[in-house]
């Protein structure tokens, strides 16, 4: 069998008649939806009419209402953020300025470790001067010291003095040297020497006074006292602008040894006139 | 017809009770065979029947003439029926030879007494076809729906109907190739 003669049977099933009184039952069970009347469907509230359209109007008041705010949002971000990048301008600034002051700072440090450091090493350039001269008096001095201890000789046989004299403690100045020469110098710069005082006494050493003779000499800022053992500096600024040639000026050093009271120091130097120091 | 229970549908929805019945008048018999023929027993059919002029009413405001009121009523129908079978153990449903209870006055379709008996067996076979083959082949071949009317109806595609039918003629013909085998 082909599938003609299948289809063809298959349309030919037969059709079980209904039932008597079906027809009749399902007129009687029929239920129409009631129809709307006109006038209801005319008088549908105004806000139905209108709520598409209403509610659109709504959505897009809403919508412009948030584009305002973020616009307005905007605008106060953007002049916070000119007023934050003014600001880091001005530290930055402030910051260069601070790194300015700090190296001036360093460089000032510097400056006063030098002039420290300068001043030492002329200190001890005068103690060195002061120890070689100690030294070339040393064979001096022990040339005397045999001397007297000849002459105390027979002093010691002699009975000892009384108990209760007391042995005197007496400061005693000595200069490394009491001459400087700055030999030939120009006279466009003041010269500067200083001379360094030992005390070599048991008891303090009172520089009271230094004073020199011409007012183109001046003294520094000196040690005003001296401890036994120990030693001090005397600068002395001499100011060669008005000398031409050889000149030698004297300052006086009053202090409390009782052996040399007054010492007289002596500057010389032999100076040149350079003709563009001329104002 | 289409076109009279289009007009015929119209004035049902606007509340004429008259057209309404006239709609009854058109479709009843043809909506009862076929669902006489899914369902297996006249009380179940004609109660079908009922539901489903019972949910066309209610749905008459839906209708908008895509398709015509024939398709329509068959599509509700269909899900009548699917609900309904949903509801019977499967053990419930019987499968009757319903050609066997056609009335005595129904005019025999069949010219000989040996093709109502091709007939009858091949009718015994689609019975036992799988339920959507089975549907399909109800609509297109027995309620003569076209197959895009079929497709709208079982709410599939064409190419769907047509795929099921060829399964089914296939089917059929390799029974009938066998040598009268008893229909099991």
């Amino acid at each position: 069998m082909n599938d003609q003669q299948l289809e063809h049977l298959l349309r030919k099933a037969p059709a079980p008649l209904p039932p008597a009184g079906l027809k009749e039952q399902l007129k009687t069970g029929i239920r129409l939806p009631v129809p709307p009347p006109e006038c209801l469907a005319m008088e549908a509230p105004l806000w139905r009419r209108w709520f598409p359209a209403l509610s659109f109007g709504m959505l897009l008041l809403g919508c412009l209402v948030a584009l305002a705010v973020q616009t307005s949002q905007l605008r106060e971000l953007r002049r916070e953020n000119t007023a934050l990048r003014a600001a880091t301008a001005t530290v930055e600034e402030l910051r260069r300025e601070n790194a300015q002051l700090e190296s001036l700072r360093a460089a000032t440090a510097d400056l006063e470790r030098s002039k420290k450091e300068h001043n030492e090493l002329l200190k001890l350039r005068g103690e060195v001067r002061l120890l070689r001269a100690v030294a070339q008096e040393l064979p001096g001095l022990r040339a005397e010291n045999q001397r007297l201890q000849a002459l105390a000789a027979p002093v010691a046989l002699a009975p000892a003095p009384p108990p209760g004299a007391a042995l005197t403690s007496v400061p005693v100045i000595r200069f490394s040297e009491t001459n400087w020469d700055f030999g030939q110098v120009n006279n466009t710069e003041p010269l500067t020497h200083v001379f360094v005082v030992a005390n070599v006494g048991n008891a303090p050493l009172e520089i009271t006074e230094v004073k020199p003779a011409c007012g183109c000499t001046t003294a520094g800022e000196w040690d005003r006292q001296v401890a036994p053992g120990k030693s001090g500096i005397i600068p002395i600024v001499f100011n060669p602008s008005k000398f031409t040639g050889p000149i030698a000026k004297v300052v006086t050093v009053t202090c409390n040894d009782p052996e040399t009271p007054v010492q007289k120091l002596l500057i010389q130097a032999d100076i040149s006139r350079v003709n563009n120091a001329q104002p | 017809m289409s076109d009279a229970a289009s007009t015929l549908c119209e004035l049902a929805q606007a509340g004429d009770r008259e057209a309404a019945g006239e709609l009854v008048s058109l479709f009843y018999e043809r909506l009862y065979a076929w669902l006489r023929r899914l369902a297996g027993s006249e009380e179940d059919a004609a109660d079908l029947t009922q539901k489903t002029f019972a949910r066309a009413w209610a749905a008459l405001g839906s209708w908008e003439g895509r398709s015509s009121f024939s398709t329509w009523l068959h599509g509700i129908g269909h899900h009548v029926y699917v609900d309904w079978r949903r509801a019977q153990p499967p053990a419930a449903v019987p499968l009757d030879e319903w050609w066997a209870h056609c009335p005595d006055d129904a005019p025999d379709p069949f010219q000989t007494a040996a093709e109502r008996d091709l007939a009858e067996r091949l009718f015994a076979h689609v019975e036992r076809l799988d339920e959507d083959t089975r549907q399909t082949v109800h609509l297109h071949y027995y309620q003569g729906l076209s197959l895009a009317e079929t497709a709208d109806v079982l709410g599939v595609a064409t190419s769907t109907v047509k795929y099921r039918l060829r399964q089914a003629l296939d089917f059929l013909k390799t029974r009938f190739a066998e040598p009268k085998a008893p229909v099991r």
